[in-house]
């Protein structure tokens, strides 16, 4: 028998009186959906399918209580190491804080508190946060949408293209007292033929109990490019959960790379609704775990309108008695003739110990699409290794060589060269502390 | 000290078969041996217990080179003292590029050395050079080591590494299995321009043809995991007409 278990509720009522557009029906009606589909799930367990192979041992076991004001914010900012950017937005704890931000000044590109947003009920914003989401498989986002609050708001008007990336950095701090949870949320709104570079960074103290329960929901406009880059790394200590969402009309492109290493347990969830005729996405990305961290990367493609096409590759490392999860969810409605969807997921298993599951899961209604997944696991070929050697490299160089080339390959499909080099340079630098461990 | 490759009485097992059953055989400095034999008489797994690839079980016998007791080495170590083998497969490694590749190949040996790294541009330098002269376009050291080459293209890298590396003794196993005559005449033209006093060739090959190329000075005949005639060029060219029927029936 499953006992539904809701922490994180105590004092929800009083709570929500005083968040944000609390005055606002519709934005009352969202946090009450949210708080809703939470407490009839409760946190996530191995009988939700898309829960299978991730337990949030943390959440279930320690009394987290939502991460209070501005305690400490941190003086540095972590971000993904990017040289050059059009803006970087800076979250603690899920809270914006214009202190620690770069904002844009180029016309047609805006950013705001989300907690502004609500407060002022802004239509775009409230409608982008009120889509479709299936709470059932995702009870965190569902939690997140009780507690919405602040984060950032950022807004490219039609046609306008950003040339440089925009940052978003969300920080967490860890409360030596009481473990605390944040829920960093973002809203990202393309206009018609948009053109934006996204990059996402999460991150936290090295050591500390914290969680983090983050959102991304991302509208485009018609004929909007969007380059999506995302990396996770946050201390060691820390659960992380995030999920994020975006809708591709007609003939708009996605381009996503989810980059995770950090964390103790890890789940990035992205959810692509091809939603108009000739809309393409791309979702590829790297992970690497040790000792007895958890990573899961979770997709979901859901084609809608026909001639739509989705491409996804994924590349694991495992060390220790760590575990990587994979799974690709790929839904092809009944109308959506002559899509394309391909999946891939490599795994490099460095110990006996580790422990890698993938799943793919097709489901379609159509019959005109070519759909293929593959997965493969493996150890570091000796033969390769022994072939360095033969050259004078190395044992030690040999098999760090090797482990760069096998997640190196996924940075090549970063088309934006500084966040290509960024994340190769952020894998490799976890790679060296492996190897120095 | 520089008196070559001295094997005493090497026994090698793989599993509970044994492959090597005593060779002995010395390879002098500036000289070309060639080893030749049937299928299954243990040409590879000579050429691959002297360059160190595990999954071999040394049982007993010695391996020295220029005085230095190779068997306890890695095969790094091995390279470091001038060892290379040119494989029989070369492995593809993708995500590695040629260039990538080969200058820390090169670095590490310097480093091993006690010397210190190449500059980026002589290293450039010398590795356009060689590759001119092995035929090889400027683009496949741009390509991923080995991934999608051509046999040939292969065997060339081989001997491009080689002539980048420039070891004391260089060790080849089969490098003309799979090669068309052309590509033959092209390894066999890289042997030869690599040809020098201080360096030694140890030419593994089924079958004669390549011999035709690079001359070696001494020819050997392994069979059932022995060295069963030794000779001169004319020992190669017998074989050609006669085949290693005489080597195969006596077991």
């Amino acid at each position: 028998m499953n006992v539904i278990h809701t922490p994180l509720l105590q004092d929800y009522a009083a709570t929500a009186a005083t968040l944000p557009g609390a005055g606002d029906a519709r934005i009352t009606a969202l946090r009450a959906n949210g708080a809703t589909n939470y407490r009839s799930v409760g946190l996530p367990h191995p009988k939700i399918e898309a829960w299978k192979y991730t337990r949030l041992k943390d959440l279930e076991a320690l009394p987290f209580s939502r991460a209070g004001g501005l305690g400490s914010a941190p003086d540095t900012v972590a971000g993904a190491g990017l040289a050059e950017v059009a803006a970087r937005i800076v979250l603690v704890d899920g809270r914006f804080v214009p202190e620690l931000s770069v904002l844009p000044i180029a016309a047609g590109v805006s950013v705001a508190s989300l907690r502004s947003c609500l407060e002022a009920g802004e239509d775009v914003v409230v409608q982008t946060l009120d889509r479709d989401v299936d709470f059932a498989q995702a009870p965190l986002a569902a939690l997140a949408s009780a507690y919405l609050e602040d984060g950032a708001v950022l807004k490219v008007a039609d046609g306008v293209s950003v040339a440089l990336p925009i940052e978003v950095v969300a920080m967490s701090t860890a409360n030596p007292a009481t473990p605390t949870i944040a829920f960093p949320r973002l809203v990202v709104s393309l206009g018609e033929g948009a053109e934006l570079t996204l990059v996402e960074s999460f991150s936290g103290p090295a050591l500390g109990v914290y969680a983090v329960d983050a959102v991304t929901d991302i509208a485009m406009g018609k004929g909007a490019k969007l380059k999506h880059y995302v990396l996770q790394h946050e201390g060691r200590d820390a659960t992380h959960v995030s999920t994020g969402r975006c809708d591709l009309p007609e003939a708009a492109t996605y381009e996503g790379f989810i980059l995770q290493l950090g964390g103790k347990v890890a789940r990035h969830e992205m959810r692509l609704r091809m939603i108009g005729e000739g809309s393409e996405a791309r979702l590829n990305g790297a992970y690497a775990a040790k000792g007895d961290a958890i990573c899961d990367t979770t997709t979901q493609v859901d084609h809608i309108a026909a001639e739509t096409t989705t491409d996804q590759v994924f590349k694991g490392i495992l060390d220790g008695k760590s575990k990587g999860i994979y799974q690709g969810k790929v839904h092809v409605f009944r109308d959506a003739q002559r899509i394309v969807g391909n999946q891939m997921h490599n795994a490099l298993l460095l110990s006996r110990a580790a422990e890698v599951d993938c799943k793919p899961e097709l489901e379609i209604y159509a019959d005109d699409v070519k759909c293929s997944h593959g997965a493969t696991c493996g150890e570091l070929s000796e033969e390769q290794v022994f072939y360095l050697q033969s050259r004078g490299v190395d044992v030690v160089t040999a098999r760090a060589m090797l482990l760069q080339a096998f997640l190196g390959e996924t940075f090549e499909m970063i088309s934006e060269a500084s966040v290509s080099q960024a994340f190769a340079a952020k894998a490799n630098a976890w790679l060296d502390e492996r190897e120095r461990a | 000290m520089s008196n070559g490759l001295v094997i005493k009485d090497l026994r090698v097992s793989i599993g509970d078969k044994e492959i090597l059953k005593g060779i002995n055989l010395t390879v002098e400095t500036g000289v070309v041996h060639a080893i030749m034999g049937p299928n299954g008489s243990g040409k590879s797994t000579l050429a691959h217990v002297i360059s160190g690839r595990p999954g071999y079980e040394v049982t007993g016998g010695s391996i020295s080179f220029d005085g230095h007791d190779v068997l306890d080495l890695e095969p790094e170590e091995r390279a470091a003292l001038g060892l290379f083998l040119a494989f029989q497969y070369p492995v593809e490694i993708p995500g590695v590029t040629n260039v990538n590749f080969l200058k820390t190949a090169v670095n590490s040996l310097r480093k091993a050395r006690g010397e210190k790294d190449l500059d980026p541009m002589a290293f450039l330098k010398l590795l356009r050079e060689k590759a001119k002269t092995l035929d090889l376009p400027e683009d496949m050291l741009k390509r991923q080591l080995n991934v999608g080459f051509s046999g040939g293209e292969k065997k060339r890298n081989e001997m491009l590494q080689m002539a980048v590396l420039a070891p004391k003794l260089a060790i080849l196993d089969e490098t003309d299995s799979g090669l068309d005559i052309d590509a033959i005449r092209i390894v066999a033209a890289g042997v030869n321009a690599q040809r020098a006093p201080d360096r030694s060739f140890l030419v593994i090959t089924h079958y004669q043809r390549l011999l035709d190329y690079i001359v070696p000075d001494v020819v050997h005949v392994l069979a059932h995991g022995r060295i069963v005639e030794t000779g001169d060029a004319d020992l190669a060219r017998r074989l050609e007409k006669t085949g290693y029927a005489e080597y195969t029936t006596a077991a």
